[in-house]
């Protein structure tokens, strides 16, 4: 493998580019002309523009990226996350190209992709999974059976659904009748289909997922859990490894039903298993995310893995590097996204320039980033700007050199959750790891933004503006304390 | 004028500065180190560490100071979110395209009903009615790149005398 094509763009396209020039490999950019600007357009030994136009016009473009590859002579394509990593036809077309995809197999991917296949997989390895109905029989009598037979509270879905809509929590018995014509009704409006199934509903759960890693040929590791239950309308603000609720015991069961996960898949490549814990410690299997996950770099400050190194060891047939025993977790990592979004104003999604980004004086502090200052935030991309890590001892001392991490990065510029996620940090509820994924919902009223220093800020102005004056003559602003415009200061 | 900070007014009394201090409101500030990202000030005998920057386009300074971020800026007051916009008004609540349009100017539209359906960052985001009565000044098209602010729908109130 001498070369490399990065399917992706911003922080995920600079993280496998870092790797693949350690490792020897040459790399090939692909980039949007909103994207030209960003450090990844450049960064590769090689850059094609893919000319402006929408995501499927330029990123998820098939075709022309696989015209790029033979253009190029391209040997493998690392797809990032999202946009074409979990994609089979995508899989599928660059075996036919005779071009390495760097992850698992077409098969493997289009299994773990369907909701209903996988888990049906995953019980048939005998691994727990939440407690459901699925059938065919949608009489009521069935149903109330059913629903008996999982337990109360019960979760009643429709089957073609998504996003909530025709979604019911059932908590007792006596309401299911009403509850289920409920969702069969908005499940008829909605999906056109009125067939639900039903779940157990778990109380309070616990995000944990499972890193592993598999050759492809029944082998297979894990890098341990990460704890990712910190979570806004289902998008992920800040992951933890180890996670505060599993002991040794509880860790190992786990760790272990997914790497037997793997195994039974024959998996290869990165992947994650993403799980459910209940407050009375029974975990279930979610889904299985068969690519690179945003928040691995966590796993790997804990382990010293380099997983995107192992990704592409596995594509090109070395195996795994790797024995379990090999591979050991020390101290504890905290991950932190900073969102181009507004807190203040219920997260609406910001666009802007990144004017100043700040400056860590700690060398251990790992940021990943996409941008650069002076760089543009769109509006057609994701908003996440950057990705800070943290590593230490213990998780007591982390958090102390997270708060600090974040305290001199504030991204000044585009508006964005910085400062919450230091109001998230001291939450004690967050200080103690006693958390779940509904936490920082019920957390919001305590999470205002507070501003205490209003008398430093404009003495920074002051000082700031002042020099700037001597520099330029061209400010449009008025210098305050100039002769003759103090009266406004009154 | 005066200096919005985070887009509440504040005012500095009796100001006063010389080359490394400034004073006001009974407060002497000094500054201590300066380089392009970040300014070193002593208050109260305390260094405080504050990185700023400078966005020329909305003549507005941007400061962090142990983890609270402010914008300064001159001039009046803006209106967002104020009860001054006025129910009948739909702003773009941000910088995105038009993804969907669900009405039509002339139409008669009810209290909370969907108008038409921003996209930003892979976001949907549906604007409704704040009142009911007929749409008007909805010109636009299916993908028009819209400014954060910019008026997309006037709905004129029926009079119910």
């Amino acid at each position: 493998m001498r070369r490399v094509l990065i399917a992706n763009r911003a922080e995920i396209a600079t993280r496998v580019i870092r790797t693949c020039h350690k490792l020897g490999i040459e790399t090939v950019s692909i980039y949007s002309e909103e994207d030209k600007n960003l450090p990844f357009a450049s960064e590769s030994t090689y850059s094609v523009c893919l000319g402006s136009g929408t995501v499927t016009e330029t990123y998820i473009n098939k075709s022309k990226i696989v015209e790029i590859c033979k253009e190029l002579d391209v040997d493998a394509i690392h797809p990032g996350y999202g946009f074409l990593s979990e994609n089979s036809e995508f899989a599928e077309l660059l075996e036919k190209n005779n071009i390495t995809f760097i992850g698992p197999s077409a098969k493997n991917i289009l299994l773990m992709g369907d909701k209903l296949e996988s888990k049906n997989f995953v019980k048939s390895l005998g691994l727990p999974v939440v407690p459901g109905y699925e059938g065919d029989d949608q009489s009521n009598e069935k149903l109330v059976q059913e629903a008996k037979k999982i337990g109360f509270p019960v979760l009643i879905k429709a089957s073609s659904g998504g996003g909530g809509k025709g979604m019911k929590i059932v908590r007792e018995e006596s309401d299911f009748l009403e509850q289920l014509s409920f969702a069969k009704s908005e499940a008829l409006k909605f999906f056109g289909n009125d067939r639900v199934i039903l779940e157990k509903y778990v109380l309070n759960p616990r995000h944990i997922e499972v890193q592993v890693l598999g050759d492809g040929q029944g082998n297979g590791v894990h890098l341990f859990e990460r704890e990712c239950s910190i979570q806004r309308r289902y998008q992920k603000v800040i992951e933890e490894t180890p996670s505060k609720a599993l002991d040794d015991k509880l860790r190992k069961d786990i760790c272990n039903t997914a790497v037997n996960l793997v195994k039974g898949l024959n998996y290869k490549g990165a992947g994650t298993v993403e799980m459910i814990l209940d407050s009375d410690k029974n975990y279930y299997f979610l889904e299985m995310n068969t690519r690179l996950q945003v928040e691995h770099g966590i796993s790997e400050m804990i382990t010293g893995v380099d997983l995107v190194e192992e990704q592409i060891r596995i594509a090109r047939g070395d195996g795994l590097t790797y024995k379990q025993d090999e591979i050991r977790a020390n101290g504890h990592s905290f991950e932190c996204r900073v969102y181009a979004e507004d807190p203040e104003n219920n997260f609406m999604p910001q666009s802007g320039l990144v004017e100043n980004m700040g400056e860590t004086i700690d060398p251990t502090v790992r940021i990943d980033t996409g941008y650069i200052n002076g760089n543009i935030v769109g509006i057609n991309y994701d908003p996440m700007i950057a990705k800070i890590l943290t590593h230490d001892s213990s998780r007591e001392s982390n958090l102390l050199k997270m708060k600090e991490a974040l305290k001199d990065l504030p991204f000044l510029g585009v508006k964005n959750n910085r400062d919450f996620m230091i109001k998230v940090l001291e939450h004690p509820k967050f200080v103690s790891g006693d958390y779940h994924t509904h936490s920082l919902d019920s957390w919001m009223e305590n999470l205002n933004i507070e501003r205490k220093n209003v008398d430093i800020a404009f003495a920074a102005f002051s000082f700031v503006q002042s020099s700037k004056k001597k520099k330029s003559n061209t400010l449009e602003i008025v210098d305050p304390w100039s002769e003759g415009s103090s009266e406004w200061l009154g | 004028m005066n200096v919005l900070i985070n887009n509440e007014e504040f005012t500095a009394s009796n100001f006063n500065s010389n080359k490394n201090t400034v004073s006001f409101n009974d407060k002497s500030i000094k500054l201590l180190k300066k380089t392009d990202k970040f300014i070193i000030l002593n208050s109260n005998g305390k260094n405080e560490k504050v990185y700023y920057s400078y966005n020329k386009d909305k003549n507005e300074y941007s400061f962090s100071i142990n983890g609270e971020t402010y914008s300064l800026g001159l001039g009046l007051k803006s209106n967002r979110g104020s009860a001054q916009q006025g129910e009948n008004i739909i702003l773009s609540p941000m910088p995105g395209k038009i993804f969907k349009i669900l009405k039509k100017n002339g139409d008669q539209v009810q209290q909370g009903e969907t108008l038409l359906i921003l996209e930003a960052m892979k976001m949907e985001h549906a604007l409704k009615a704040g009142v009911s009565g007929i749409v008007s000044k909805l010109d636009f098209n299916i993908s028009d790149q819209v400014e954060a602010d910019q008026l997309l729908v006037e709905i004129i109130e029926k009079n119910n005398d």
